[in-house]
């Protein structure tokens, strides 16, 4: 094994909250569903869950193995190697359309006459600092910054409620749109953040209770849910269908915040605190993507990678978009159906694939007249990690 | 000026990160690490010199419009 780092249960789960939380709060708002989008922000979380249950029952079949690795068991060397490049290529690009992401808020929000390139380059080092550090120091990372995550979701959502912002008109009239756009909008919620919970396949593997792997992701990605479905709510109530119009729906509401006299312009601190998650978050996209990359070419240790893994991200991230709204529009529009091959698509196929293989494999397994045969075929399995 | 600052720094990584798997002799990691500096590097001096690299955000939208065509933009009520 490249990595010989072990995560905690807690480590894991404060990794998949920030990973929901990060880039989605600053980015999301109302799509194809209108003011319903908290409907579709439901089925999006089902729509999760069985992501989940896909990667969980993979790793199962294959204890201790990445989708790089396993994905060459299950489909053979070739196939499984091409399947192998397209995930690092996706783990890759992930991490820097999250560093754009950050980078086109930053600068539009806070330092206009900044550069963009030095928030891509300066977090982008920052998380290759972290990768190279190796999985353990990511973990407790998160650990650390995920209490000011949830504690300033938190208190932000109460801010607002005090400084009597939201107004339940605004989300009302229940249902106005046609109920298929209601499901066509969770589509790209799905998409973004919960399908990239794949990247997990690649962090799985080193958790130190293997068992606990579906019961911790499942409870990561609810409460990350619980968080935006909070923050979505509000936000729709504050702004009604005018969110549409925002480019970042969020900050522009604790901009608002007004509690008496003392807690107003919040935002700064609010930024940092998203900025820590947006930090593990592409943490998490370099560390598959250089761990997937050393497996994939038989490196001995993935830590070299990681500085030149940083400057490669922050340089896609700045010629990523011309501009923000490109960015808007590639996020809603493209980005569901670029993803879902390698959210979704491949590890279904993985699963179905392992699936008929193991029951090939128990079908052709001989009577008790030939044992040796048996236990060759037993051997197989075992080695193709059934 | 800046294109020498940037060699400089990169010439530093090569040489903290490449040492140790030359002691090593460890020469496939060392091959590989020295591909992706030499791509980071060629793409940090394209973009420090003004040079228009292509994104692939273009070609990925291409390939995709070529496929299916998605509309899960905003829209407002009647239109």
């Amino acid at each position: 094994m490249i990595e010989k780092g072990k995560i905690s249960q807690y480590q894991l789960f404060a990794m998949v909250v920030l990973f929901v939380f990060g880039s989605t709060t600053i980015l999301r708002s109302i799509n194809i569903a209108g003011r319903d989008s908290w409907i579709s922000g439901i089925l999006a979380l089902f729509a999760g869950i069985f992501l989940v249950l896909v990667i969980v029952s993979l790793s199962k079949r294959c204890p201790g193995m990445t989708i790089i690795e396993y994905s060459q068991v299950i489909l053979g060397r070739t196939l499984g190697k091409i399947v192998g490049a397209l995930y690092i290529w996706y783990f890759f690009h992930l991490g820097a359309l999250v560093l754009r992401n950050y980078g086109e808020l930053l600068t539009s929000a806070i330092m206009p006459e900044t550069p963009l390139w030095f928030f891509h380059l300066t977090l982008a080092l920052l998380a290759s600092y972290l990768v190279y550090h190796q999985l353990e120091v990511l973990g407790r990372v998160s650990e650390l910054f995920f209490p000011l995550t949830v504690a300033i979701s938190f208190a932000t959502t109460i801010f607002l409620l005090i400084s009597g912002l939201p107004k339940v008109e605004n989300l009302l009239p229940l249902m106005e749109r046609p109920i298929s756009d209601i499901i066509k909008g969770a589509v790209p919620m799905a998409s973004f953040p919960y399908w990239e919970l794949i990247v997990f396949t690649m962090i799985l593997p080193y958790l130190n209770l293997q068992a606990s792997g579906k019961k911790v992701l499942t409870c990561g990605l609810c409460f990350g849910w619980l968080l935006l479905f909070m923050i979505m709510v509000e936000d729709i109530a504050v702004f009604g269908e005018y969110m549409a119009t925002l480019t970042f729906p969020r900050y522009y509401a604790i901009r608002l915040i007004a509690v008496g006299d003392f807690i107003e312009r919040i935002e700064p601190l609010v930024l940092g605190i998203w900025l820590l998650a947006g930090l593990v978050k592409v943490g998490i996209c370099m560390f598959g993507f250089v761990l997937g990359l050393a497996q994939l070419t038989g490196m001995k240790d993935y830590r070299s990678l990681a500085i030149p893994a940083g400057v490669l991200m922050a340089i896609l991230a700045d010629i990523s978009y011309s501009n923000v709204f490109e960015m808007l529009s590639f996020a809603v529009n493209i980005y569901p159906v670029y993803a879902f091959p390698m959210q979704i698509g491949i590890p279904v196929v993985l699963l179905v694939v392992s699936i008929v293989r193991k029951k090939k494999l128990k079908k052709n397994a001989p009577s008790k007249a030939n044992p040796a045969s048996f236990r060759r075929i037993s051997n197989k399995g075992e080695q193709n990690g059934y | 000026m800046k294109p020498f600052l940037v060699s400089l720094c990169f010439g530093l990584i090569a040489f903290v990160f490449g040492r140790p798997l030359i002691a090593q002799k460890n020469y496939r990691d060392l091959i590989i690490f020295l591909i992706f500096l030499s791509l980071s590097f060629s793409l940090s001096i394209l973009q420090i010199l003004g040079i228009n690299i292509p994104t692939p955000t273009k070609g990925i939208e291409t390939m995709v419009k070529l496929f299916v065509t998605t509309n899960f933009s905003y829209q407002p009520v009647g239109e």
